[in-house]
C-alpha cells in the first residue's frame, strides 16, 4: 500500500486525510521506518522536529540508522530524527 | 546586432538554482549514515554504467557513464559501495524536495528531478546568500539531501555559480553572483565548455577560434556570436552578463514525443518475448503521455541487435494512428503490429524503443457529439493509472506482462527502499518500542 504524503489528492478534508494531517503534520520531513525489534510496528519519524531529552529519535551511527531514547549527553548532530508516532501492530 | 543596453538592463531581480549533490547517491545514503565519506556509486538499468558518483569516486578519476565491467575491480579495491538504480525512490525523494522547495519561493521550475531554479522571494532582512544558506539548511534537515544553491540575475549566472557552490566546500555550498558587483574574476576560471547550454557541441567550435573561457564568450561580438551560436547562443552570451533572457518557467512544457527503451538483461530471440517487451514500453509511455495530457498521432517501434556483435540488425517502424488517442489498449495494438512488420526471426535482439509522436492536446475541445468507443479504453487507461499510482505499483497490467521476465533489467544490487510503500520501508535496529 503507497501512502502519498507530499501529494493533494481526493482524500482532502475527509476523516482519512484527516488522520494523515495528524500523523504526518509536515510530510517533506516525515519518513515512514520499521524496526527490526518491533516486527509490525511503524515508527513515524519527523526530521524538522528539535530533539530534546527522553525523545526517542533515530540517531545516525557508523553502523547505519539506530532507534534510541535520548539521555542528557545526545549530540543533535547524530540525531537523524525525532519518533513523533509509533504505530503498533494491534496484536 | 547592436549594444544590448537600451533594449535590456540588467535585472535587479534575482533567481536561486537549488542542485542536490549526487543525487542518486544521496538518495542511497539517506537511510545508511555507515556510507557517509564511503565511496558510493549508483548504475544504470542492466547495471550498465555508473550514472551517479559520490565525491569520493569523483576523486579516485572513475567518469561519469563509465562502462561498470571497467572499473568494477578498481572500485571494489577501494571499498566502493555499488547501487542498482531504484528510480522510484529517487522520484519519491524528489517529489519532497521539491515540495520544501515551493514553500520559500513564489514562483519555481523543476528543471529536472534534482534541480530546480526558484524566484529569490522579496526580502528585507536577509541578504540573497544568506537567504541560500538558510533554504540549504532548511533542506538538508527536512529531507537529509544535500543541495547547492547558486544565486544570480540570470539561469546561465546561477548554473555557474551553483557549480562553483558545489565544486568548494569553504563557500558552505551557497555562491552568489549579484548584479553591480564584478564577475570578471569569476569567469575568467570557468572553461567555455561548463557554461549552460555551450557543451561539447559548442566549445570545440568556441576553442577553435580562441574563445576557451566564460569571460570570451561574455566579451564576444553580439553579431558574431548570433552569427555561429543562433540566438539561443546569444542569449546565453547576455546571460553571463547579468541580463535576463530565459525566465522561470513554472508550467512545465508537455514533451514533444515520448519514448520508452531498454536494453534487455539478455538478448531476445523469439517474437512473443519480444512482444510482451514492446507491450510493457508502450504502457510505460502511454502513462507518461496521459501524465501530460497529449495524445499520440503516431507511434514508432524500433528493435536491434548488439552493435558489438555481427551481423547486425536494426530496424524501426512508424504508424499513425488516426484518430489520436491515449489509449493503452490501441498502443498496444499499434506497437505489436509495428513490431510484427520488422521482427525478423534468428537475431539476438538486444534493445527495443516504443516512441509516441504527433502528440497533441487531449483538452481541446470535443469534436464529437457523442464519445467514441476509443473513449472507453482512455477511461480505463486513466483508471488504471489512478489505481497503479494508489499501490504504489502495477497492480493491474495485461496477463502477458505478470511473472518473471529475462528481459527485464537486472537489479543485483538494488536497495529495495521506497518511501511511500508500506512494503518497502527501511528496517533499522535498536531497542525496542
Amino acid at each position: 500500500m503507497a501512502v502519498h504524503m507530499t501529494r493533494s489528492n481526493e482524500i482532502q478534508g475527509s476523516t482519512a486525510g484527516r488522520l494523515l494531517d495528524m500523523l504526518l503534520p509536515r510530510p517533506s520531513s516525515t519518513f515512514l521506518l520499521r524496526c527490526a525489534e518491533a516486527p509490525g510496528a511503524i515508527l513515524v519519524v519527523d526530521r524538522a522536529v528539535p530533539p530534546s531529552e527522553g525523545r526517542k529519535a533515530v540517531l545516525s551511527t557508523d553502523r547505519g540508522l539506530r532507534l534510541a531514547t535520548l539521555d542528557s549527553r545526545f549530540e543533535s548532530s547524530s540525531v537523524w530524527g525525532v519518533v513523533t508516532w509509533v504505530i503498533r501492530d494491534p496484536s | 546586432m547592436g549594444d544590448t543596453g537600451p533594449v535590456l538592463k540588467p535585472c535587479g531581480r534575482l533567481l536561486a538554482l537549488c542542485d542536490c549533490n549526487n543525487f542518486f547517491v544521496s538518495c542511497e545514503r539517506l537511510f545508511r549514515p555507515d556510507l557517509e565519506g564511503r565511496p558510493v556509486v549508483v548504475l544504470s538499468s542492466n547495471d550498465g554504467v555508473v550514472i551517479a558518483r559520490s565525491n569520493e569516486v569523483k576523486a579516485l578519476g572513475v567518469k561519469m557513464g563509465e562502462p561498470y565491467f571497467k572499473v568494477r575491480a578498481f572500485l571494489e579495491r577501494q571499498g566502493t559501495m555499488v547501487f542498482s538504480s531504484n528510480f522510484q525512490l529517487y522520484e519519491e525523494v524528489s517529489a519532497r524536495v521539491m515540495a520544501a522547495l515551493r514553500r520559500v519561493t513564489p514562483s519555481m521550475e523543476v528543471y529536472s528531478v534534482d534541480e530546480a531554479f526558484l524566484e529569490l522571494p522579496p526580502s528585507a532582512d536577509l541578504s540573497p546568500l544568506e537567504w541560500g544558506k538558510d533554504v540549504r539548511s532548511m533542506l538538508f534537515r527536512e529531507t537529509g539531501i544535500p543541495v547547492s544553491v547558486g544565486i544570480a540575475p540570470a539561469k546561465t549566472a546561477a548554473k555557474l555559480a551553483a557549480d562553483r557552490a558545489k565544486k568548494h566546500p569553504e563557500t558552505g555550498g551557497a555562491f552568489a553572483l549579484l548584479p553591480g558587483e564584478p564577475w570578471d574574476d569569476f569567469l575568467l576560471d570557468v572553461p567555455v565548455e561548463d557554461v549552460w547550454g555551450i557543451g561539447r557541441r559548442w566549445s570545440d567550435f568556441l576553442r577553435r577560434r580562441g574563445i576557451s573561457t566564460a569571460i570570451r564568450l561574455r566579451d564576444a561580438r553580439d553579431d558574431w556570436v548570433e552569427k555561429h551560436l543562433g540566438v539561443r547562443g546569444l542569449r546565453t552570451k547576455w546571460e553571463l552578463a547579468g541580463i535576463r533572457c530565459f525566465s522561470v518557467e513554472e508550467q512545465e512544457k508537455p514533451q514533444k514525443s515520448i519514448q520508452s527503451s531498454r536494453s534487455f538483461a539478455s538478448p531476445v530471440r523469439s517474437r512473443e518475448c519480444l512482444a510482451e517487451a514492446v507491450t510493457e514500453f508502450a504502457i510505460v509511455a502511454g502513462r507518461r503521455l496521459r501524465a501530460q495530457q497529449s495524445l499520440a498521432g503516431s507511434l514508432s517501434v524500433s528493435i536491434s541487435t548488439s552493435r558489438f556483435r555481427m551481423p547486425f540488425y536494426g530496424r524501426r517502424a512508424e504508424v499513425v494512428i488516426d484518430p489520436p488517442t491515449d489509449s493503452d489498449i490501441h498502443l498496444i495494438r499499434a506497437a505489436v503490429e509495428s513490431l510484427s512488420s520488422i521482427y525478423l526471426d534468428g537475431h539476438d535482439y538486444e534493445k527495443a524503443e516504443v516512441g509516441l509522436g504527433c502528440l497533441s492536446s487531449a483538452r481541446r475541445p470535443q469534436l464529437f457529439l457523442f464519445p467514441q468507443r476509443e473513449d472507453r479504453g482512455s477511461a480505463l487507461s486513466r483508471a488504471v493509472d489512478r489505481l497503479n499510482r494508489e499501490a504504489g505499483r502495477p497492480l493491474l497490467l495485461p496477463a502477458v506482462l505478470l511473472g518473471e521476465k529475462a528481459w527485464r533489467p537486472r537489479k543485483d544490487r538494488h536497495s529495495g527502499f521506497r518511501l511511500e510503500d508500506l512494503e518497502k520501508l527501511p528496517v533499522i535496529s535498536g531497542e525496542g518500542v
